[in-house]
């Protein structure tokens, strides 16, 4: 027997005043999963976080968790009643309370023995038991983190909500502050739904991907699923910057002036072949086109590197190993690995590029 | 590197701070001068007779205010901002309209209603069936819980306007918290609302308790004898200056302790609210009889406390004018009360914005940060104790003048400043100052340093740089400064009392004469006319409020991606 979703989006629609913010969301959860949702500013991923959380109520649809309706059949179940948890992306710590009194906060009603034990388990989980009398203002922006990622999980509960957790870090304490979301995630259990604008963010966290645009989910997938056969132009663009030639469909292959790529299903007319900037290798044994360096400046692991492909209209932006030296002016040959290559049908007015 | 210069050349920034300074810390130096030189016999008397029950009272009377504004006032903003009912928008903006109404146009309003005579006990005989008005006995307004709810209706909203924008605004995110960790609204309320509200309850009360120190209109018609009753007495009826003196000093003593016990109050636990505060809270609908019943709770401070009194007012006005038409004084105190506040406002908001700018101006100057604090003292002062201390130096100087005059060999000069106009609007000013500052910084610290720094490094002076920079930009604010210190002007009453020139009305001692006259139909134009300007600010509050509090799309709405 399959176990029902830890937490389901049926047809979920929502409308602030008269624009729409969600048209038709639907999507699963299941136990112990962590599912990252990812999308620019505006498509409706905070909104969607919300009516999970029970902080707005859906327009339209239904919201299920575990079998349970929260919110849809005329039913709606108040936040505080439907044991999820949410971490906030300022982290809505209480000023006015100390480290413990926060992380004990949604444990009232419980002996106070019980409480202690479990403040204190969590405080050394996630390395702060020296801190339990330390009040919010006193805590750096990572240790807040900590606090607020051990108060949504105090009360156990099933699904644990994260509003673009790591936003409020910099770069260098993200790294470590991820591996520590996602161990603590996995031991206590609980599916986490986690709201994010950054790609790099969704791929080290979550198993699976749902990618949103617009008011509604445009593709869902495990990572690599994702990076490797994005359903559309702007889907592939989101994760990484892409070099992008016209071509022509013909019988099934794109013909483009460096040469042709498969286009399996895709009807003959106007195209789009997408690069990813490491489909272009210097490196190569045997390069297939001559090319000169426009430009190239060193960047700590890499090296950028402008491309001007003989036989192409305009210069592309690829990078080669940083020891690679490369000057100016350089010939080179090229190399493409097909593999990294998509091919869209060409739509003029793509509404979700953005970017 | 250079160390910051404590002491620059004095310019005209540094001359007004100074001087303005000096003129608002006058009358608090000149009455502890005064204080300290009073023989000890009158001294004894004081502290023996006087003193101690105006002492009391006052005491009584500022802790029953303090409970019931908090109360009221964190009550009402809790049930608007976090329950929808019918009617809440109109009951939002319907309970800030107490404010209009000074205590005094308050008390003056409720008597005449209570009155053996008046529409309340009329009625309340004809449904009874009483014929005697003695048949029918009320309890007292005249009284001190009569004067701790007459002050408590009309001052509650100062409480309820701080804790509203707390609970709007600022503690969204920190309630939705709580309630994702399974709060109950009432563990919300005291566990996470209530502990953040508190310094906002704290700054009401205080507020509405300053309020109460300086009033001498109501507990004068209502028969409590406060501090200010006992200042005012002691000088109008004993013409005893350092004995008003003494006491307006141990009510600055009162204050200063007040103030003191606010700050303790907070101790040490951070309340700053983190994150932004864009989102307003969800209220909670709440249909049917229950509904019906919040709309009745939260109806009933603005009932009493505007609705009711300012409907008598109206009528009670309207029969006087078509029984005796608009009496000519009433024109002319209508415009001399006019006259009056904008001369205050014009050079209060002008010395405001020069202090302001001066010490923004002037980064780390201990001259113009201490000179703006200074000049804001007026404001915690109570009005009788600063015309007191004003009558102290406005005799000085006038005696001082004179005798360098005779010395030279000039005519006497008489009063220059005691009982002149120019005296009442110095008077004013200092009152009110620290209300035009405090508005006028609000508007500066949106402004970026940046902007008049780039205007220096462009080559413009520092008054160069307030023409060019802050005098277009603060423009709002500076007119919100003027209205706030325009009707707190008009309404003033105990030192325009004590300090107006001969003969000179306005419509709050006109209002303060009818009813110590006991004529009280006369003074309610007058009063009809404090509270229409009185109703101003107020329109231009929620006016902005709306355009504020209108959710602008999703963005609004949640979307807190800071890509």
């Amino acid at each position: 027997m399959i176990p029902p979703p830890a937490l389901a989006f049926d047809d979920v629609r929502h409308v602030y005043g008269r624009t729409p913010a969600l048209v038709g969301v639907t999507a699963a959860l299941r136990p112990g999963e962590v599912v990252a949702l990812l999308g620019p500013s505006g498509c409706g991923k905070t909104t969607l976080l919300r009516i999970a959380a029970g902080l707005e109520r859906p327009t339209g649809g239904r919201v299920t968790a575990g079998g349970r309706v929260l919110a849809g059949d005329g039913v709606f179940v108040e936040p505080e009643t439907r044991g999820i948890g949410l971490m906030f992306q300022d982290y809505a710590l209480f000023p006015h309370l100390d480290v413990a009194a926060n992380i004990g906060f949604g444990l009232a009603g419980r002996s106070e023995t019980e409480i202690t034990a479990t403040v204190g388990d969590l405080l050394t989980r996630v390395g702060l038991a020296g801190r339990a009398r330390a009040y919010p203002h006193m805590l750096s922006g990572g240790e807040q983190q900590r606090v607020a990622l051990a108060r949504a999980l105090a009360p156990r509960p099933a699904v644990l909500l994260m509003d673009e957790p790591f936003s409020n870090l910099d770069q260098r304490l993200r790294r470590g502050m991820r591996q520590e979301t996602i161990a603590l995630l996995r031991s206590s259990g609980a599916a986490a739904l986690m709201v994010t604008h950054d790609p790099d963010d969704a791929m080290a966290v979550a198993d699976r991907i749902a990618l949103m645009r617009g008011g509604r989910i445009v593709q869902v997938g495990t990572p690599e699923e994702v990076w490797r056969c994005p359903v559309d132009r702007w889907a592939a663009a989101f994760f990484a910057d892409l070099e992008e030639m016209p071509a022509t469909v013909r019988h099934g292959r794109a013909e483009t002036p460096l040469g042709s790529f498969a286009a399996p299903g895709l009807a003959d007319g106007p195209a789009l072949v997408c690069l990813r900037r490491d489909a272009f290798d210097l490196t190569a044994d045997e390069g297939e086109f001559a090319a000169t360096v426009v430009s190239t400046r060193f960047i700590g692991e890499h090296r950028t590197v402008r491309l001007a492909i003989d036989g192409l209209e305009r210069p592309v932006d690829t990078h080669v190993d940083a020891r690679h030296p490369l000057e100016t002016g350089t010939r080179v040959a090229v190399a493409i690995d097909r593999t990294q290559a998509f091919v869209f049908r060409d739509e003029e007015a793509d509404p979700g590029m953005g970017r | 590197m250079r160390r910051p210069r404590l002491f620059r050349a004095p310019d005209g920034f540094a001359l007004t701070a100074a001087f303005t300074a000096m003129v608002a810390a006058a009358p608090i130096a000149a009455l502890a001068g005064i204080a300290l030189r009073g023989d000890g016999g009158l001294w004894r008397h004081l502290v023996t007779s006087v003193v101690p029950p105006a002492t009391l009272e006052t005491a009584i009377l500022a802790v029953g205010v303090t409970v019931f504004v908090a109360v009221v006032g964190t009550g009402a903003a809790w049930i608007v901002a976090t329950r929808d009912f019918p009617g809440r928008r109109f009951v939002e903006v319907l309970l800030l309209l107490p404010l209009a109404f000074p205590a005094y146009v308050l008390a003056y309003s409720w008597l005449d209603l209570l009155h053996p005579l008046g529409p309340i006990q009329s009625g309340l005989r004809a449904l009874l069936g009483y014929a005697r008005p003695a048949d029918l006995r009320l309890p007292e307004l005249r009284s001190l819980p009569g004067a701790v709810l007459v002050f408590g209706f009309a001052l509650y909203p100062y409480v309820y306007v701080a804790t509203r924008t707390v609970f709007l605004a600022q503690t969204t995110v920190l309630v939705e918290a709580a309630r994702m960790l399974g709060a109950r609204p009432g563990r919300v309320f005291f566990r996470v609302a209530l502990p953040l509200a508190r310094p906002a309850i704290a700054a009401g009360c205080a507020l509405a308790v300053m309020e109460t120190l300086n009033d001498v209109g109501a507990a004068e018609f209502l028969s409590v004898d406060t501090l200010t009753a006992a200042v005012y007495s002691t000088w109008v009826n004993r013409s005893d200056l350092p004995g008003a003196a003494q006491i307006a000093l141990a009510m600055l003593v009162f204050v200063l302790g007040l103030l003191l016990l606010e700050r303790i109050g907070r101790g040490n636990r951070g309340y700053a609210v983190f994150g932004k505060a864009s989102r307003r809270l969800e209220p909670r609908r709440v249909d049917g009889v229950r509904g019906l019943a919040l709309l009745v709770v939260c109806l009933t401070p603005a009932v009493v406390g505007f609705v009711l009194p300012a409907a008598h007012l109206m009528r009670q006005a309207s029969t006087r004018i078509a029984f005796a038409g608009l009496a000519e004084e009433i024109v002319r105190e209508t415009f001399a009360t006019i006259l009056l506040a904008a001369t205050a406002t014009t050079v209060g908001v002008a010395l405001a914005a020069v202090l302001v700018s001066g010490r923004r101006l002037t980064p780390g100057s201990v001259l113009h940060a201490g000179a703006l604090r200074i000049a804001s003292v007026g404001y915690a002062v109570p009005g009788t104790v600063l015309a007191i201390g004003l009558l102290v130096v406005y005799g000085g100087f006038d005696g001082f003048v004179r005798t360098v005059v005779a010395g030279l060999g000039g005519a006497p000069t008489g009063l220059l400043l005691s009982a002149s106009f120019a005296g009442l609007v110095i008077a004013l000013v200092a009152r009110f100052f620290r209300l035009a500052a405090s508005k006028i910084e609000t508007g500066l610290e949106r402004l970026s340093p940046s902007l008049e720094q780039s205007a220096r490094m462009l080559g413009r002076t520092r008054f160069g740089a307030m023409r060019a920079v802050h005098l277009p930009l603060l423009t709002p604010s500076y007119a919100g400064a003027a209205l706030l210190v325009f009707v707190d002007c008009m309404k003033e009453l105990p030192a325009t009392l004590l300090l107006r020139p001969l003969g000179f009305e306005t419509l709050s001692t006109r209002l303060y004469g009818e009813a110590a006259r006991g004529t009280y139909e006369n003074g309610a134009i007058a009063a009809c006319l404090i509270v229409a300007f009185g109703l101003l600010p107020i329109i231009v509050m929620t006016r902005i409020g709306r355009r504020t509090s209108v959710p602008t799309a999703p963005e609004a709405a949640g979307e807190g991606d800071t890509a």
